[in-house]
């Protein structure tokens, strides 16, 4: 059962496949532009959802850095091509 | 370079984690709580207002970046050749770039250009501690187009918080063109780009021109290949079609064309932003000129492919958006944008605090979604 009603129980799944969804989409546009399929990509589909997750937590964590700890972070360039370093200045 | 205390990895200065996860933690449990244990009918009408509103937030987030990437699948067709060949200069900023030089160098000398129309400048830091220079020196040595520059580093130019941009502009300090690119050190660009962006800059309202963003190295572990599709649907998708539906469109750094006047008319960029590129596009916008998509214009870059370094490449694009936000919410609506453009980028603001309100939601709408299934 859900303890949402109907269309926001409809929202969370549209809220879950969305971004699998979104995969699919780019792999059918560059297949259909002349581009090999990438399968492996199809790998990422069920991961896609918590890794953008992750993502929100790194912008949330950011947020808990600048505005509540107030610290001054800056990067600076590694030997890799791109890769950064944080700083405290 | 800053020069400051270093830390070597994410898990060093810890701290800013540690308390992300206990308010995380600890707001989503509060959150989930009605959910777990309550009919959502029980609720007092300011809970049912609250986790609606926050529900709303995370619909029209994912409305607003799942909407332009339905519009983006369809691609840009082929352009028209061009009858005048306007002098081109590319610039590079290199720091310790050794590994990736030598394929940048090459897939530049093989565009498909007027040899004698278009120099790269490598605009490369006296402190390097690789052979950056040496590579740089010798492909100069056999091919005029590449322009070795090195800047100096002054006590003053070492504590900046973004040398990137310094970089930057001193490269444009130093260029001979009507048009002028900017590329990573590890992007490849396709042999038709120049090409493409002089046909767009043709057009005066036309700033700056980006293409699309691939992972080269999507190979080298699965978490590369997953920043590569994230990437790639940030780039391609939903970049192409926000600029087809007008809205903020964004020069990413690592790859983008200009033309010159521009930099007379609205500045340089600004060492003290962490994402002078994301500040450089928002003053293009309030200064009334567009920033096309053009996914025709490919170029390869190296992705994150560990977890430290994935963390430290968003926390840092988190904290500059945020600083964007910040400086460009007030400008952003006395500027000269359309109306709907001007609605866009205020939502861009506001989404990068809006993202750490619904990081807390989007667990339990989804949580309900699959698991509460009747």
């Amino acid at each position: 059962m859900s303890y949402f009603d109907p269309f926001l129980h409809i929202f969370g799944i549209f809220c879950g496949v969305t971004p699998s969804v979104t995969i699919g989409l780019m792999l059918t546009c560059d297949y259909l532009e002349g581009e090999d399929f990438r399968w492996d990509e199809i790998l990422c589909m069920p991961v896609f959802l918590p890794y953008l997750i992750g993502l929100s937590f790194i912008s949330f964590t950011a947020f808990v850095a600048k505005f509540i700890l107030r610290s001054r972070l800056s990067f600076i360039k590694t030997a890799r091509s791109g890769y950064n370093e944080p700083v405290e200045v | 370079m800053i020069e400051g205390k270093s830390t070597r990895s994410m898990f060093d200065d810890n701290k800013s984690i540690l308390l992300s996860l206990l308010i995380f933690i600890f707001v989503s449990a509060l959150l989930a709580m009605p959910f777990m244990f309550l009919p959502i009918e029980s609720l007092s009408i300011y809970g049912k207002v609250s986790i609606l509103t926050l529900i709303g937030l995370v619909l029209f987030m994912a409305v607003k970046y799942f909407i332009p990437s339905l519009i983006g699948v369809s691609r840009p067709g082929d352009v028209e050749d061009l009858k005048r060949f306007p002098f081109v200069s590319i610039i590079i900023s290199v720091y310790n770039e050794e590994k990736v030089l030598p394929r940048t160098i090459e897939s530049l000398l093989s565009l498909d250009y007027p040899k004698d129309r278009i120099e790269f400048i490598y605009v490369y830091q006296e402190n390097c501690t690789d052979r950056s220079e040496e590579v740089i020196l010798s492909y100069a040595r056999s091919d005029s187009r590449v322009k070795p520059l090195k800047r100096e580093m002054s006590s003053e130019d070492k504590v900046v918080v973004n040398p990137k941009a310094d970089s930057m502009n001193y490269g444009l300090e130093h260029v001979k063109g009507e048009i002028i690119g900017f590329l990573d050190a590890d992007h490849s660009l396709v042999r038709d780009a120049v090409q493409r962006a002089i046909y767009w800059l043709n057009k005066d309202e036309v700033a700056c021109v980006r293409g699309r963003i691939r992972a080269i190295n999507k190979g080298e572990n699965f978490l590369a290949k997953l920043v590569g599709v994230e990437r790639g649907i940030a780039e391609c998708l939903s970049s192409y079609g926000t600029f087809l539906l007008g809205g903020f469109t964004h020069f990413p750094g690592g790859q983008g064309f200009f033309r010159r006047e521009i930099f007379q008319e609205i500045g340089l960029f600004n060492h003290d932003m962490l994402v002078e590129d994301i500040d450089f596009s928002a003053k293009v916008h309030e200064n009334g000129y567009e920033i096309v998509v053009d996914t025709g214009i490919s170029s390869w870059e190296e992705v994150p492919a560990t977890l430290s370094s994935l963390w430290e490449q968003r926390m840092r694009w988190s904290l500059g958006w945020m600083q964007c936000a910040i400086k460009h919410f007030i400008p952003t609506l006395k500027s000269k944008m359309s109306r709907s453009k001007q609605l866009d980028t205020l939502f861009c603001w506001s989404s990068t605090f809006l993202t750490v309100i619904t990081t807390f939601c989007i667990p339990v709408i989804i949580i309900n979604g699959f698991f509460y299934m009747e």
